[in-house]
């Protein structure tokens, strides 16, 4: 597996600059206007579908043929994809924590409750990206999932948005709503996995 | 020991079938598959290595079983496909380093040896890379982890004659190791005539023959005749004809001609090209 995080490396290095820049803007963005949880989730949520923008590169060079001629198994593809989709948004979100916490302690506030559920909140809309899109583009390809990738990023935001909305008013019980998300999402993950092996081993080369 | 062997291969798709194809590849032979675009010969590589499933049959691959053995026999398998498969913005040295990660038996060394004897540059992305170029680089991958078995799909396709030239000596100078076995296909049947110890020839999904390739030109022949001289002959005896004003040419099997007729020798191409014809 460490030739596939090598080769993927490689690939990132040079096909996914933008992203850095994308990740720079809304810290910026994230830090100054502190609480946003848009702002705060849009970079990990970009980070953990990195790698279902890599397959399709990896379709276009026909690097899944070239693969199936190697000493790997295909789960070993699709497993490397998931630890990728998992490590970089750890990375990132652990990233955007730490900045979001300076803006908040510089502003004078505390980290509170509410940021908590903001981290939380972050996580669950970024896992939700690899968990709805891995299989999706395992099973019909890169070019056809890529309908999905659009949909799901205009869902997302607009999840943020209603979660957003909801929690200025006072009733709305979105800590249990995130932590029942979370753990659904959690929960899902390992589904999403085996769907996605069981797609991958279908496909022809 | 077999390098290859499959018996009764079969894939189904819409519109083609590949039917029951059985071959053997002996070890430290080189092997040609031929055949007109579409007769299957890539899907013969693909079911071999796994890359299809297969409909039906057997694969046996370096004595193993592809289905259970499959990912230990990769690591002795060196396999260069038309579409080369690294990513564009990989360079040379990169490539070396992910299938150093990829095979337990790489050879760095025997990399960077293949790298200067094909005389490509280390540092230089893929996407610049020449068809040839990347061609040679596959190549110089699937040499480098002390591979038994190479199997090439079309790998000469698009390549100049003096690099396709360089890749052939590349080829005898690899079989010199009486452990190592070729499978290749291309249409270039002049460089397969160069190489081969056996070729293997399908039409429309179906192995029209394997045999020595010295056994094929002992065995068939070409001869010019009229149309009533052809039609005395026995119909078995015809494997393919053309028709033009001045008579028939036409590949026959010698065995079955009357004695005393006048028979040329074939070329692997012409027999190919007549067999693929029939009698059209």
């Amino acid at each position: 597996m460490r030739a596939l995080f090598l080769k993927d490396w490689y690939m990132a290095r040079s096909y996914c600059r933008s992203y850095l820049f994308i990740v720079a803007v809304f810290a910026a963005v994230s830090f100054i206007s502190s609480e946003s949880l848009f702002f705060m989730a849009y970079p990990t949520i970009m980070f953990g579908i990195l790698p279902v923008t890599l397959i399709s590169y990896d379709e276009r060079f026909h690097w899944p043929a070239y693969a199936g001629t190697l000493p790997l198994r295909r789960r070993d593809e699709v497993r490397e994809k998931y630890l990728l989709s998992l490590l970089l948004i750890a990375v990132m979100g652990i990233l955007m924590t730490a900045l979001q916490a300076i803006a908040v302690l510089r502003s004078g506030s505390a980290l509170a409750e509410g940021f908590v559920m903001m981290v939380v909140g972050m996580f669950v809309f970024s896992l939700i990206g690899p968990c709805v899109l891995l299989p999706l583009t395992y099973r019909f390809g890169s070019e056809k999932a890529r309908v999905n990738f659009y949909i799901l990023i205009v869902l997302v935001a607009v999840l943020i948005g209603t979660f957003s909305g909801m929690s200025t008013e006072a009733h709305f019980p979105f800590k249990t709503v995130y932590l029942v998300l979370l753990a659904a999402v959690i929960a899902c993950m390992p589904l999403s996995y085996v769907i996605s092996c069981r797609a991958y081993e279908k496909r022809e080369w | 020991m077999n390098a290859v062997e499959l018996t009764d291969l079969t894939k189904h798709y819409g519109d083609f079938t590949l039917d029951r194809v059985s071959l053997t590849l002996p070890e430290g032979c080189v092997m040609g598959l031929v055949g007109e675009n579409g007769a299957g010969k890539t899907t013969v590589i693909k079911l071999l290595l796994g890359m299809l499933k297969r409909d039906g049959g057997a694969v046996r691959v370096l004595g193993r079983d592809m289905d259970t053995d499959g990912r230990a026999v990769k690591e002795e398998l060196g396999v260069v496909l038309d579409e080369t498969g690294f990513p564009e913005c990989v360079t040379a040295r990169q490539a070396g380093r992910i299938m150093a990660a990829a095979y337990r038996n790489w050879d760095a060394r025997a990399y960077d040896e293949n790298l200067q004897k094909l005389s490509l540059p280390e540092d230089k992305p893929f996407k610049d890379f020449s068809r040839g170029m990347k061609m040679k680089l596959s190549l110089a991958v699937a040499l480098s982890h002390n591979a038994r078995l190479l199997v090439l799909d079309e790998a000469l396709n698009g390549i100049d004659p003096v690099a396709r030239d360089e890749i052939l000596d590349i080829f005898m100078d690899y079989t010199r190791d009486e452990g190592h076995s070729i499978l290749l296909s291309s249409h270039i049947v002049s460089d397969l005539e160069k190489v081969c110890d056996y070729i293997a020839f399908l039409h429309r999904g179906k192995l029209m023959l394997c045999d020595e390739k010295d056994a094929l030109l002992e065995k068939y022949g070409l001869i010019h005749v009229s149309r009533e001289q052809l039609a005395e002959l026995d119909g078995a005896a015809v494997k393919g004809s053309k028709s033009s004003p001045y008579g028939v040419e036409a590949v026959v099997e010698r065995s079955r001609v009357p004695a005393g007729m006048q028979i040329s020798p074939v070329g692997l191409e012409e027999l190919f090209v007549y067999m693929a014809r029939g009698d059209r």
